[in-house]
């Protein structure tokens, strides 16, 4: 009767054991562990025109300035209207980026807000980062006023 | 009084009164009793064209025994007088009415109904967006009058994506477009679809084509501040594959894009939702109606376009160089058709 009892508890047991379900499989931590983040603060700045006016265009990074004058991206955002900020999970490395924000009011606004040409014009920025592994890096966008 | 002349007035009282109760007692009323027809009416008022429609048949009882046997033409058209007229609304009165005609010419709806018979009326105008609409189907032989009462919504506001120079999308794979806009009143479900077009050169000879990539409906019967869908990468470059045909040599140039977003009315929500019908008769039916004194539906269907957009310049290259889809020729940002460089 005791060796069945034993028997039935080192069964309960195994059970226990096996049906552990904290049991790591997915291999998505380690490769996450492996990479960095950068996450874009990209505001709308106006000053002589309403924000309405003013749209994001292009968020975009390349692996080196000569990808990114090609316009050979690695990753490019949806920017929105909607969306201020914007994040990127990425391997380690120094990537270089460029932001873009058109005007679309009418009649001469946009010039006084110093879009070039205008209305459609384009306010062009953008910069070199360094993402770390397993780091978060916050990067903000601004143009020239 | 005589006794036999007082029993047979009894005895004729007590018939009578028998009638008269088995007579007020009986409060069946046989709304879909076998043999009696039911109109079947469908209408969807569109506010961006100059012509609306009413289609207007009737039901039919299959046979149990039978269930693929097609219904004989007769069985499903009206054969007697019909008068189409649809009203316009505005303060609790009606203001304009529109008398419909019936017409012949469009190709109507093939399947289970021969199509030939299909009964259909056509009036030209515009509806009003946020307006009320009555239609009535007046049968004036058979005293029966089907109607039905809709709202126009107002007009759409799409957010994302907008037509603007230099603002792309990116559908490269890992990566997510959301398609977001603003949830109209009296709207109840949404579909979007992403229409690629592309130009194709193969011996020389150059054309146009395009691949529709569509979304699955959306309810908004909420009050939600703001409605998206989410189109994948993967489910991009996925449709891509399937949309567009494999051709030996052929050369591809991704030209541009537009989003479409098709808005109904409340009412073709309830229809297509099954949880959020309310009870009523034609439930009986598995059927969602807002007719009075037939089964159909009338609503509304508008349809906004966003024309004029880009895709990004890496769903581009990965169109062109991915394994999964650099079969199909697309040349990259550089104009590059690697597929065939490699090829040669």
């Amino acid at each position: 009767m005791n060796n069945l009892i034993k028997y039935l508890l080192a069964g309960l047991l195994f059970v226990m054991i096996s049906c552990n379900p904290d049991n790591k499989t997915d291999t998505d931590d380690v490769t996450i562990d492996q990479k960095g983040t950068v996450v874009f603060n990209f505001p709308i700045q106006s000053i002589n025109v309403p924000a309405s006016g003013i749209h994001r265009i292009d968020l975009s990074l390349a692996k080196s300035t000569y990808d990114l004058y090609r316009g050979d991206f690695l990753l490019s955002a949806n920017v929105s209207d909607n969306v201020k900020t914007y994040s990127f999970n990425m391997d380690p490395g120094d990537y270089y980026y460029q932001a873009g924000v058109t005007c679309t009011c009418l009649g001469d606004t946009c010039l006084w807000d110093s879009f070039p040409g205008g209305r459609f014009g384009v306010k062009w920025t953008m910069g070199q980062i360094t993402v770390t592994k397993g780091e978060t890096l916050i990067k903000d966008i601004t143009f020239n006023k | 009084m005589p006794l036999p002349a007082l029993n047979l007035r009894i005895i004729f009282s007590a018939f009578v009164g028998v009638l008269l109760f088995l007579s007020a007692c009986s409060n069946d009323i046989e709304v879909n009793a076998i043999g009696d027809p039911v109109p079947v009416v469908w209408c969807l008022l569109n506010p961006d064209v100059n012509e609306q429609y009413v289609r207007l048949g009737r039901s039919f009882i299959p046979d149990p025994n039978n269930p693929d046997y097609n219904p004989v033409a007769d069985s499903t058209i009206w054969t007697m007088p019909v008068s189409v007229y649809i009203e316009e609304w505005k303060d609790d009165r009606p203001v304009r009415v529109f008398q419909l005609q019936p017409v012949t010419d469009p190709p109507k709806d093939s399947g289970f109904f021969p199509n030939d018979n299909l009964r259909l009326y056509k009036a030209e105008f515009k509806p009003a967006r946020s307006t009320t609409y009555h239609l009535y189907v007046h049968f004036p032989d058979d005293y029966r009058i089907v109607s039905g009462i809709t709202r126009i919504p107002g007009r759409p506001v799409i957010y994302d994506p907008l037509e603007l120079p230099g603002r792309k999308i990116n559908l490269q794979s890992g990566m997510q477009y959301k398609f977001r806009w603003a949830p109209g009143e009296s709207i109840g479900v949404y579909q979007s679809q992403l229409i690629v077009f592309y130009s194709e050169t193969l011996n020389g000879q150059s054309s146009d084509y395009q691949a529709c990539i569509k979304m699955n409906p959306l309810l908004g019967l909420g009050s939600e501040i703001e409605m998206s869908d989410v189109m994948s990468g993967y489910s991009f470059m996925a449709n891509m594959i399937k949309l567009v045909p494999f051709r030996d040599g052929a050369e591809r140039t991704v030209t541009n894009c537009r989003f479409q977003l098709f808005k109904a009315g409340e009412e073709l929500a309830l229809m297509i939702s099954p949880d959020l019908q309310q009870t009523s008769i034609s439930n009986n039916l598995n059927q969602y109606t807002n007719l009075v004194n037939g089964i159909g539906v009338f609503s509304s269907l508008q349809l906004t376009n966003v024309n004029n957009l880009q895709l990004s310049n890496t769903t581009i290259n990965e169109l062109a160089t991915s394994e999964l889809t650099r079969t199909l020729g697309f040349k990259d940002i550089h104009g590059t058709d690697l597929n065939n460089a490699n090829d040669e």
